[in-house]
């Protein structure tokens, strides 16, 4: 397999599962796997469908690809070593944008955020995503965590009872 | 309606949220519907501490409970295993959840128990990051030949060490060791070796005093972090012979690094030397001095900046172990 024909200039069209058409870089969408492995296949023409995201979720996903894509490598005019230092100082912006990006999520858009990230295979932003829940869960009751998330048990009582009993050292 | 906003979410997800949460808390989430009440067993990873129980027991009962259903087939890759008191009471536990750790391929380790006297770290073999916190040692010889045996081993932090009065050195070697983080130091001398050819990253700081830290063929080497407190420093000045001498030797082949970054803090009257077997280091500028109680000097490939400690800067020059071409700019 040789290395996909990349282009600076060229551009991808993705289809939201809405029917709204993104235009991204090719030098962006290469975070993605799916969209990278689509690439070296050439077959990039025309519109790229992504039935399983949407257009708001599309936008967010490609605002984060797009702050994690590195311009520099654009125009190479940076010397290696100002290159160096540039991304030393980017290191600890980045970690900041990250949590500023994911804590003005609300639930549902996290939900489809590790989705669309999972479907595209995004994995920093899945990981980024599925941190930022963990951290919701975190020191919650069961019925903390059903409530947050609007879970609906469908388990009777005898069985819920039935449950805690076998994993009873979980609960103390 | 509104939507679940969770329990939709494919296998994979879930088990990504899972596995990195506190174990107790993934096995909670067995009562929240039928969907999750096998999901806390597929994770690829596990996270117990005893200060999430409020009992020894149901501690030891949880581990037991956990290790037996856990779904064995899928890989434990990551592992953090926490006891603070009654190390006795725990050690028959603590022998068989290091030996169900072992079964497995682990690439990550956090803790702050050795691991009985039947194994050791060193036994981990697939291991690339390890993090032992908050131990307290008389020897440092069982480690000499630990880190060197863990052939995959990348990222090495050690936090929390609270060491005899020994001088002997404690030595680190590893062939494959990429990061190196030694943070609260509490061990009363220290004289620290480091050999890794592959190491670009070392931070450093320590609660008590340091004697020497010692590169060895670590041809790599990016940056350079040390921090030692205020305190120590101003005790050090008392007797001006001593100090901290940082040594960097054997970075023969300094062309072909990315640069070298030395930033060390403290209070005033310290010794460095730097020297390089082959190539003299040159240290040159890199950010600007702070103001204030604070003194740091910053050194990278090239000149050497000390705008706040000429007195001092002349000392270190006069120390007959500096070597190489070195630069002042005011």
């Amino acid at each position: 397999m040789s290395t996909p024909s990349v282009s600076v200039n060229r551009v991808l069209k993705l289809k939201s599962s809405d029917g709204e058409i993104f235009e991204v870089k090719q030098t962006v969408a290469v975070q993605s796997g799916v969209l990278k492995q689509m690439m070296e296949d050439g077959c990039t023409e025309g519109e790229i469908p992504l039935n399983n995201v949407d257009s708001p979720t599309l936008a967010k996903i490609i605002e984060w690809c797009n702050k994690h894509h590195d311009n520099d490598v654009e125009g190479r005019v940076l010397s290696e070593e100002r290159e160096k230092e540039k991304e030393k100082e980017k290191a600890a912006d980045m970690k900041k944008w990250e949590s500023e990006f994911i804590d003005a999520l609300n639930r549902d858009e996290i939900y489809f955020l590790l989705t669309g990230s999972n479907y595209m295979d995004i994995k920093e932003l899945l990981d980024c995503a599925a941190q930022k829940v963990a951290d919701m869960v975190k020191g919650k009751t069961p019925e903390a965590i059903r409530e947050m998330f609007n879970i609906q048990s469908d388990f009777t009582e005898e069985e819920e009872e039935a449950i805690r009993k076998e994993n009873q050292w979980a609960f103390d | 309606m509104e939507m679940d906003g969770l329990s939709n979410l494919p296998d994979n997800i879930i088990h990504e949220i899972l596995s990195r949460l506190p174990t107790k808390t993934a096995v909670k989430t067995c009562v929240l519907s039928k969907r999750w009440k096998h999901q806390w067993m597929q994770t690829d990873s596990l996270s117990f501490n005893c200060d999430d129980f409020l009992e020894n027991n149901a501690f030891h009962n949880f581990i037991l409970h956990v290790l037996q259903h856990r779904e064995h087939s899928i890989n434990l890759n990551r592992f953090s295993f926490f006891i603070i008191n009654d190390l006795l009471f725990f050690m028959p536990l603590i022998q068989s959840t290091y030996f169900y750790a072992l079964s497995q391929r682990l690439e990550e380790l956090k803790t702050n128990i050795f691991p009985p006297t039947s194994f050791e770290f060193a036994s981990f073999t697939s291991l690339k990051t390890l993090e032992i916190c908050g131990v307290e040692i008389l020897d440092y010889n069982q480690f000499d030949c630990t880190f060197s045996k863990l052939t995959n081993l990348e990222n090495l932090e050690l936090t929390d060490w609270r060491v005899g009065i020994l001088r002997t050195p404690l030595n680190i070697k590893s062939r494959s060791l990429v990061n190196l983080t030694i943070s609260e130091w509490g061990g009363d001398i220290l004289v620290l070796v480091i050999s890794a050819p592959r190491l670009k990253f070392f931070d450093f700081d320590s609660v008590f005093d340091v004697e020497l830290i010692k590169f060895e063929n670590c041809v790599m080497l990016e940056k350079v972090n040390i921090k030692v407190p205020p305190e120590i420093a101003w005790k050090e000045t008392n007797y001006p012979n001593q100090g901290y001498i940082l040594e960097i030797t054997s970075i023969y082949r300094v062309e072909y690094t990315w640069e070298l970054a030395v930033s060390l803090d403290f209070y005033k009257g310290k010794f460095i030397s730097c020297c390089a077997a082959e190539n003299p280091l040159r240290f040159r500028k890199s950010d600007p001095i702070e103001e204030g109680k604070e003194q740091r000097m910053w050194f990278l490939d090239g000149d050497a900046v000390d705008r706040n400690l000429p007195s001092y800067w002349k000392e270190l020059r006069e120390h007959k172990e500096v070597k190489g071409d070195w630069k002042i700019i005011h």
